[in-house]
């Protein structure tokens, strides 16, 4: 195999070891295991590697096919990343990388100060960020691990916006494991005290978690986000996820009356709400089922294929609003108070 | 100056005196006709000048008259938009198919309401009498506001000349047409210089108004008109944005209802009704006006065009599409329940109860239970109609049917011609129906049950289920009733008559079958499915296992005796397949209890076999998955109702607890295209239960036959078949078993034909283990036999443990596939394609690995052979950086198959690719299943040898041979013909004579039959020698300075000939 070199990054200050990542859907990619090899599989295959010391930029040059590739920094695709341990998803490894070290390296290091060095092959305005707070529906296949909405979502809004609009858009990731609005509130506060300045939220919510047993609770959240988002003079989206949850059944049903009037309350207060679900429904004729089988207790998590559908619609229903906010914007990160 | 008569009558014209010119004498009359002329000329040059509108954007009545005219003096295909959505012909002609043959035209006005509509389909009704112009008309519904009553009198202007007050017209249109100052009233400020702001309303009424509303009057005498005509005619209703402008306020869809049922009351096939306002459409795409953005513009142009037939100039994204492109649709679809009515994604339902459908299928009736109402779609089915009922009232009250006549809960509806027969009542007591408009509840003589079950109809009678097993046939003329079968405890929970029979399905879920005596009473029952299979447990649960049976070689089709049915709750005999197709529930543990747990089993009384009716999935375990949970064999379909159209056999799914109705088309067809693959390398709960066993079943049935009659919803060409010849790596992705490369190749191709070209294909596939190239042939062969003739057959390649050539790596035996697949293809002009599929395989590693050698050289050949290669992997390394890994962990023994986005991926490539050549292969032909022929006709006709197998029994000194120049040699290949080029400039020193021409083409002959990959292929040989001239730049002889010298056209026969005659014999 040639799949078996793995990138280390050593901190000799704090004898820290991370990854050296590219983010992309399948959060599992970087650590795979071989049984008939018993070996950890990587995504980096035998080769040589040199970074540009301008942009901390990877090149990868294999050894075994013609490919010469090039990707950004590599701790800041760990930052960016959303990915989860967790024990349903009926994958030989638990991911080593989990919700832990994004953070972490997002708090220790900020890669996104050089955002603004990456290497683009053709300029696009920004980068723009964008913060997406979900639960384990918006990280999670059960039969594959860590797939990620978020990642395919920055995909399809960085092909939409940057091929269009030659803007540039970064998502960065994070997952809670439940909690509802108040985790998810929690979640971005910790975020942009250590994380990047966001120009946009993206806020998941599910039927899984209702909110309203104290709808003053709700509206105090909701007031939260609000100021955490006018901080950075910020967009933000609420969407509606509970068609990717599928408890004991496949997914794509009705949000319960808790939840819609949660999402109502967000509506009232001026928040822009996404409800994906039925449009969601006309692809099941197709894509089917949504969830996995055998939705063994805790297996609540998407198709892969569902959670692309979704990805592409969000994608969708996003970019014209995007399209008209970002253009001319200066990204929230060049005013960050003692960025530099 | 006054001229005097004996003045020279003369003038001087460049430089010569000439006599005078008659007509340069002024004439009183003509100098000062001529005076105005220029004057007029002058000042309409002046006014020019004036800086203004670069266009007046309301058209005048001369420009609307002139533009109708246009479009009936236009040559083929045409159509006209009258809209006021700002798409002008060049916008909406910019998103046609460039080679599309149309004459488009758009007339746009500010606000096109149903008064201007009549007046411009008047005028083109007399422009074009025969209406051969086809209309799109935008009917806006906020125009049957309350504020909008009114017709003005430029809303009114009529456009017929016959009239006389219309010649007053004429001529001040002639007058506005032409002179100065009305020219460029625009630029003197006497017209509109902008578009006038729309002075329509933000809310809708409550419902269509009555005539006493001017619009409606003009609607109605609008489609009066139309009615009257044979135009074809769309009357679009495009997004209004009012919910997007108002969110959380949603619509109630009755006045959208009204008006769909306003027009589909005409019963006129040339008339549709498209709706267009939909999500796709974001607040974003509206501006503060309420107007379409540009961005907004461009969606309905393009689902504008796509709605009426058109070819689009590309394939938008899936999310643009307000309909997407394909056979199948979902016609409702929000995961709520409650009441709203009219478009997919707006109305709800309240756990319907029961749905019906026309023979035909453009009619499909709901019992919206819980909503007290009786719904119906008509048509192109996208709006969902009031039938009868109202969703605030529940009552037993006949009358009206959409205005007083009230329902309790209906259910179970059966379509008897135009007439609806349901149960209602909150026992199910009451059997009433709804003919021309009114609804009646049935009253009789004779016997009665407490509560039905379900109904049907035969020969204009009723028959009724009841809840207590017995069976009543009520006549609902004569108002009598007679007991066909008595009540019986746990008696008969299902029905289903043909005109011969009833069939009745008791609690152990078992059926019988009574025949109808001549006296219409019914024979003795016979048990046609005992449900031998079943196992309970103590608690009296059916055994999972027995209702799906699974595991090493188990699976569809089933034997009675080997699969039980747990709890059946509709049957529907299928005539076309003589079998019966039972919806059977299977129970499950827990609460709430999954949905997903009816399976359609086909019952073939016959044989005793179950087959599956399955719409085929890209994930093929789609109706067969465990749920741990709930112990339930989980299926695709949810607890709900059903309905079989009799034309086509498509199924209407309408779910009991979700707004959801679907059709899709026949699942016997449907499970003759699924390519499953049965393995225990699987790492899911279940091995596959439909296999490629049960695809070769459906197939030795021939659902194709029925292709042609298989609803679509736009027309499309085809449909054209495509055969898949793959291996598992084309077929499996091993987290989730089966996942069909195949599949998702047909859709990516649909999408493409379907929105560009307007094709139809449908694939098939096969997919065997580790398939060689001779397994791919063989199941080809074996295809032909029995199967539908295919349009196009795509090979897997694949370098899996070098299996694809295993056995035949010699390049004799390679030439010798080649010529079997040549003779294959040639029986139906089959274009044949190669796919490379090595990328796929990850065989203790992950894939996109090169392939090897060996496989590129016989697709090289086959390239060669003029067969289609596509070889997608170096393409798909891009990819890689996103999408990894290409395969799945753990690559544990025999998992080397792809993840499930390397298939989609690879199925994408695949498809566009090949997508070029298809569209140009495909367009005009007559698909291949229309030109069906008994095989044993193709095997009859003699193909001959190759010539190869001349050269064993030739005796030749190959030393005495001239030596053959192998770079002045080009071959062509085509049909068992093989052309050979020689070029002189080879041969310097070669005389020119007969003689030594002749040697030369003997030594050409023997080297293209030693070594040439077509020799074994070749039936016959051309040779021809020529010398050119001259030669360009790269030393390519120039084609019309070449002169053949020798040429000579052998068969077999006269190629042995030539060669004992004339080649070198050993000394």
């Amino acid at each position: 195999m040639t799949e078996r070199v793995h990138l280390r990054l050593l901190d000799f200050e704090t004898e820290q070891i991370w990854p050296w990542v590219k983010p992309i859907p399948h959060g599992d990619a970087w650590h795979t295991w071989g049984k008939q090899t018993s070996m950890i599989g990587s995504w980096y295959h035998q080769g040589s590697f040199a970074i540009a010391q301008a942009d901390a930029s990877l090149f990868w040059l294999e050894r075994d096919r013609s490919r010469l590739v090039r990707l950004a920094d590599g701790l800041l695709g760990l930052a960016k990343l959303g990915n989860l341990r967790s024990a349903v998803a009926k994958v030989e490894l638990l991911d080593p990388i989990g919700a832990l070290a994004p953070r972490a390296i997002s708090g220790e290091r900020r890669p996104d100060r050089w955002l603004d060095r990456r290497h683009e092959p053709r300029p696009h305005a920004g980068p723009y960020v964008m913060v997406m707070i979900g639960s384990s529906l918006t990280a999670l296949s059960d039969r594959i691990g860590n797939y990620s909405l978020g990642r395919r979502l920055e995909l399809e809004l960085q092909r939409e916006l940057g091929t269009r609009d030659r803007l540039r858009l970064d998502l960065f990731q994070r997952s809670v494991q439940a909690g509802g609005l108040v985790r998810r509130v929690d979640e971005l506060e910790r975020f942009l005290a250590s994380g990047p300045a966001v120009d946009v939220i993206l806020i998941e919510l599910h039927e899984l978690e209702p909110e309203l047993d104290q709808p003053e609770h709700a509206e105090i959240q909701l007031a939260r986000l609000r100021e955490l988002a006018d901080q950075h003079d910020a967009l933000v989206a609420i969407f509606d996820d509970t068609a990717l949850a599928s408890i004991g059944r496949d997914g794509l049903r009705a949000s319960s009356p808790a939840m819609l009037e949660l999402l109502e309350l967000a509506r009232d207060q001026g928040f822009w709400l996404i409800e994906p679900s039925d449009q969601l429904l006309r692809e099941l004729i197709n894509d089917s089922p949504w969830g996995n089988q055998p939705w063994a207790s805790g297996q609540i998590h998407g198709a892969p294929w569902a959670i692309d559908r979704t990805a592409e619609l969000l994608a969708n229903l996003l970019a014209p609003r995007l399209r008209e906010f970002l253009p001319g914007r200066v990204p929230a990160r060049h005013r960050e108070r003692g960025r530099q | 100056m006054t001229q005097t008569h004996d003045a020279p009558r003369g003038h001087w014209i460049g430089g010569h005196l000439v006599d005078e010119i008659a007509s340069t004498k002024p004439r009183p009359g003509g100098a000062w006709l001529l005076g105005v002329l220029a004057l007029v000329g002058l000042v309409d040059g002046v006014l020019a000048m004036i800086p203004g509108p670069a266009s007046t954007p309301t058209p005048t009545r001369a420009e609307l008259r002139r533009g109708l005219q246009a479009a009936a003096d236009a040559p083929g295909r045409t159509i006209v938009v009258l809209g006021d959505r700002r798409l002008d012909a060049v916008e909406l002609r910019r998103h046609v198919a460039l080679d599309a043959p149309l004459s488009l035209h758009a007339i746009d006005l500010p606000e096109l309401n149903p008064c201007a509509a009549l007046a411009l389909v008047r005028e083109l009704d007399r422009v074009d009498p025969d209406g051969s112009v086809e209309l799109a008309i935008t009917l806006d519904l906020r125009d049957f506001s309350a504020g909008e009553s009114g017709c003005s009198q430029s809303q009114t202007r009529d456009f017929s000349i016959d009239e006389p007050s219309a010649t007053f017209s004429i001529v001040y249109d002639w007058l506005s047409e032409h002179t100065p100052v009305m020219r460029h009233r625009a630029r003197l400020g006497l017209a509109e210089a902008s578009r006038p702001n729309s002075t329509r309303t933000n809310s809708l009424a409550g419902e269509l108004p009555g005539r006493e509303h001017a619009q409606v009057e003009a609607l109605d005498s609008l489609l009066t008109l139309l009615q009257a005509g044979d135009r074809r005619t769309t009357l679009i209703l495009p997004p209004l944005g009012l919910a997007r402008a108002n969110p959380g306020q949603s619509e109630s869809g009755r006045l959208h209802a009204d008006l769909a049922g306003r027009i589909h009351d005409l019963g006129d096939p040339e008339i549709t009704l498209v709706d267009l306002d939909h999500p796709v459409f974001l607040a974003e795409h509206f501006d503060a006006l309420g107007e379409l953005t540009d961005a907004g513009r461009e969606l309905l142009a393009i689902n504008l065009i796509f709605e009426l037939g058109l070819p689009l100039d590309r394939r938008p994204f899936e999310w643009q599409m307000v309909h997407p492109e394909g056979h199948d649709r979902s016609l409702v679809h929000r995961v709520d329940q409650g009441f709203a009515e009219a478009g997919a994604t707006t109305t709800r339902f309240a756990s319907p109860e029961g749905v019906a459908t026309s023979p035909s299928g453009d009619r499909i009736v709901i019992a919206d239970t819980g909503n007290h109402m009786l719904r119906q779609l008509r048509g192109n089915l996208q709006t969902v109609e009031r039938l009868a009922g109202d969703p605030e009232h529940a009552d037993i009250v006949d009358g009206p049917a959409r205005t007083s006549a009230r329902l309790v809960a209906p259910r179970q509806p059966v379509l008897d011609g135009e007439r609806v027969v349901f149960i209602d009542g909150l026992l199910a007591e009451h059997l009433r129906v709804v003919e021309h408009g009114e609804v009646h509840t049935l009253d009789w003589t004779g016997p009665r049950c407490r509560s039905m079950r379900t109904l049907r109809v035969r020969r204009g009678m009723i028959l009724a289920l009841c809840s207590d097993g017995g069976l009543l046939r009520i006549d609902p003329f004569g108002a009598s009733s007679e007991r066909l079968v008595r009540p019986q405890r746990g008696g008969y929970v299902a029905l289903e008559v043909d005109d011969e029979r009833v069939w009745l399905a008791d609690a152990d879920a078992k059926i019988w079958e009574r025949r109808f005596r001549p006296d219409d009473t019914l024979g003795l029952p016979r048990l046609v499915f005992a449900n031998r299979a079943m196992v309970r447990t103590p608690e009296g649960v059916p055994v999972a296992e027995t209702l799906l049976p699974h595991g090493n070689r188990i699976g569809f089709p089933y034997h009675f005796d080997d699969i039980a049915l747990a709890k059946i709750v509709d049957m529907r005999w299928v005539e076309r397949y003589d079998s019966l197709l039972v919806m059977d529930e299977h129970p499950a543990k827990g609460l709430p209890a999954p949905t997903e747990r009816v399976h359609l089993r086909l019952l073939d009384f016959e044989v005793e076999r179950v087959l599956p009716w399955i719409k085929p999935q890209a994930h093929g375990e789609a109706y067969t998955l465990w749920n741990e949970q709930a112990d339930l064999n989980a299926s695709w379909y949810h607890v709900g109702s059903m309905a079989l159209v009799e034309r086509d056999a498509s199924l209407v799914w309408l779910e009991h607890d979700r707004s959801r109705l679907i059709r899709i088309a026949d699942g016997m067809l449907g499970v003759a295209q699924t390519a499953n693959h049965h393995t225990r390398g699987v790492s899911i709960p279940h091995m596959t239960t439909l296999s490629g066993a049960v695809a070769q079943r459906a197939n030795a049935v021939r659902p194709d036959r029925f292709l042609d009659r298989r609803w679509e919803p736009l027309p499309r060409s085809g449909p054209y078949v495509i055969l898949q010849l793959g291996s598992s790596l084309s077929s499996m992705s091993d987290r989730f078993a089966n996942y069909s490369l195949a599949r998702q190749i047909e859709r990516e191709l649909q999408r493409e034909l379907g929105y560009r070209d307007l094709i139809r294909v449908d694939l098939f596939a096969i997919s065997s283990g580790a398939a060689t190239f001779a397994d791919n042939l063989r199941n080809f062969e074996t295809w032909s036999q029995s199967s539908v003739p295919v349009d196009v057959v795509l090979i897997e390649a694949h370098d899996f443990a070098s299996n694809w050539l295993r056995k035949t790596g010699e390049p004799a035996q390679i030439a010798g596939l080649f010529a079997r697949l040549e003779a294959l293809a040639e029986r139906y002009d089959t274009l044949v394609i190669f796919y490379d599929n090595s990328q796929t395989e990850a065989n203790r590693r992950d894939g996109l690995r090169s392939t090897d050698a060996d496989v590129i050289a016989v697709l090289d050949q086959a390239r060669g052979l003029g067969f289609t290669v596509v070889r997608p992997g170096d393409l798909l390394l891009q990819r890689l950086a996103v999408e990894s890994p290409w395969g799945n962990q753990p690559y544990a023994n025999n998992q080397h198959h792809g993840s499930t986005w390397a298939l989609d991926r690879n199925a994408e490539l695949v498809a566009a690719l090949t997508y070029p050549v298809l569209r140009e292969f495909l367009r005009g032909r007559t698909p291949a299943r229309l030109r069906e022929r008994d095989p044993t006709s193709f095997d009859q006709t003699p193909r001959g040898e190759s010539l190869r197998t001349l050269l064993p029994g030739l005796a030749i000194d190959r030393t005495r041979l001239v030596a053959v120049a192998a770079s002045h040699l080009q071959r062509e290949y085509d049909s068992g013909l093989l052309r050979v080029h020689v070029d002189l400039a080879g041969y310097p020193k070669l005389a020119r004579s007969e003689a030594e021409l002749e040697k030369l083409a003997v030594a050409v002959v023997l080297t293209v039959l030693d070594d040439d990959v077509y020799a074994e292929l070749a039936r016959e040989l051309e040779i021809e020698i020529v010398e050119f001239a001259n030669y360009d730049e790269y030393g390519e002889g120039v084609v019309d300075s070449a002169k053949s010298l020798w040429r000579r056209r052998f068969d077999r026969a006269s190629l042995d000939t030539f060669l004992t005659e004339r080649a070198p014999k050993p000394r």
